[in-house]
């Protein structure tokens, strides 16, 4: 359950990142151009030229990199001033905000097939190559999560006739955020027929994407309260200052 | 919230621990280390041997796993007043080390280059060696935890009460590394390759101190 408090003084969080995880774009296809070109035999059946090679593949194109998330904005500056104050301790939760979260990295695209390697007459001899399938594109490097903002420090000062602290303090920086997941790389295309009929070696397969970073966790207020004895006997003010170059 | 409560502890840091390793680092491209050379005849007889075919790539190290976050530590609790009342829970601990991320497993070998073609009269060459795999990517290193605050509780008269906690966090626990490559297919084809190594934890956080009317708890 949720702790209810009577102020309470955040940052406001961090947009999320857009999680399109757009994929990569796949490799063209070769069609019959991939393929080699038939060999020829004379008129006498005799081996005149061998088949020509099939081609390779097209790579599959990586995935683009995802977004990250909004760093969290720090807890903001606020003075309360209470000329008399009465009652139970206030409840105070002074925080920075939260970190957005990070967007994840696409599927790469998938590599085209090889082509076929021209038909080889009888007469000719020697394998002749598919082409090698076109290797696999990279996956989407992960956004990072956002930074926790930070929190502020607090202090308290009160008059002579207050006994106990008058505020009950929670001060806690935001909630940084997990990077998002790395794009699985693509599918390798195949190799393209051999003229022996065995299939010519598949692309190479891609890596997946880069790792994305994790927001950083935030700055902790200090909490100051003093008794003065030169105020009204039950004055209370609350004063949030946000840190500077911390 | 239990009255008189002041808790500025600090943040865990980001905890890798449990994600799983990275990815696959990808394929040498091309796959395959180049022909070696064709033979040629010297009229019946076999003139120029066909070449051996090229020797693979080492494989793609493995990615290095993400370091675990840092933590922040508690901050100063200052509590002051010529006279005071009440039951106080003061709590200025630090946070918890962040654990590193496994690392990622080692690329494979490039396969070795196909022998040179032979001729009439000659044999076709020997596949090449395989190349070796990829090191596997070493663990990430734990976060550093989060030093306890100081707590100040100063007072002239009065009977208050009070339980001051000012702890240090758990350092992150470094993770493992990722295991080495399989070495890629030819003659020979070499074995898997080294894993990655294990960077270690994060550093101790430092304890806080209590002060009461200036002396220490």
């Amino acid at each position: 359950m949720a702790i209810q408090y009577d102020l309470l003084v955040k940052g406001p969080d961090g947009q999320d990142a857009p999680n399109p995880m757009t994929p990569g774009v796949n490799g063209l296809p070769l069609g019959p151009a991939g393929n080699g070109a038939p060999g020829t035999k004379d008129m006498f059946g005799k081996c005149e030229k061998p088949a020509g090679p099939g081609l390779p593949g097209n790579k599959g194109v990586g995935a683009p990199p995802a977004e990250s998330g909004e760093n969290g904005t720090d807890a903001y500056a606020v003075k309360i001033t209470c000329g008399a104050f009465n009652g139970n301790p206030v409840s105070l939760l002074v925080s920075g905000g939260n970190g957005g979260m990070a967007g994840s990295g696409g599927v790469g695209g998938n590599g085209g097939d090889g082509g076929n390697a021209g038909t080889q007459p009888k007469s000719c001899t020697g394998v002749i190559s598919g082409g090698m399938g076109g290797p696999s594109g990279v996956g989407g490097t992960a956004g990072n999560g956002g930074d926790a903002g930070k929190s502020a420090d607090v202090s308290i000062i009160y008059g002579p006739q207050i006994t106990t602290i008058p505020v009950s303090a929670k001060i806690t920086a935001g909630t940084p955020r997990n990077p998002g997941n790395p794009g699985d790389p693509g599918t390798p295309g195949k190799g393209g027929l051999n003229s022996d009929g065995t299939h010519a070696l598949p692309g190479g397969q891609a890596g997946s994407g880069g790792q994305g970073n994790g927001g950083k966790q935030g700055y902790t207020g200090a909490f100051n309260s003093n008794m003065d004895p030169s105020q009204a006997p039950t004055y209370v003010s609350i004063s949030i200052v946000p840190p500077t170059n911390r | 919230m239990p009255d008189n409560t002041v808790d500025n502890s600090g943040g865990n840091g980001a905890d890798y621990s449990g994600y799983p390793a990275p990815g696959y680092p990808g394929d040498i491209d091309p796959t395959q280390a180049g022909q070696g050379t064709a033979a040629s005849d010297n009229g019946k007889s076999c003139g120029t041997k066909a070449g051996t075919g090229k020797a693979g790539l080492t494989g793609n190290p493995g990615t290095g796993g993400r370091s675990g976050g840092n933590a922040t530590s508690g901050n100063i609790i200052n509590c002051k007043s010529q006279v005071m009342e009440g039951n106080y829970i003061l709590t200025s601990n630090g946070g918890d080390g962040g654990g590193g991320q496994l690392g990622g497993i080692g690329g494979n070998g490039q396969i070795g280059g196909p022998g040179g073609a032979g001729s009439k009269h000659c044999d076709g060459g020997a596949q090449g060696p395989g190349g070796p795999g990829g090191v596997g990517g070493d663990g990430g290193i734990g976060g550093d935890a989060g030093n306890g605050g100081t707590i100040y509780f100063t007072y002239g008269d009065g009977s208050p009460t009070f339980q001051a906690t000012c702890k240090p966090g758990k350092p992150g626990l470094g993770a493992n590394g990722g295991a080495g490559g399989k070495g890629g297919q030819g003659n020979p084809t070499p074995g898997i390759s080294g894993s990655g190594k294990n960077p270690g934890g994060g550093k101790a956080g430092i304890a806080g101190a209590v002060y009461v009317n200036g002396i220490k708890q």
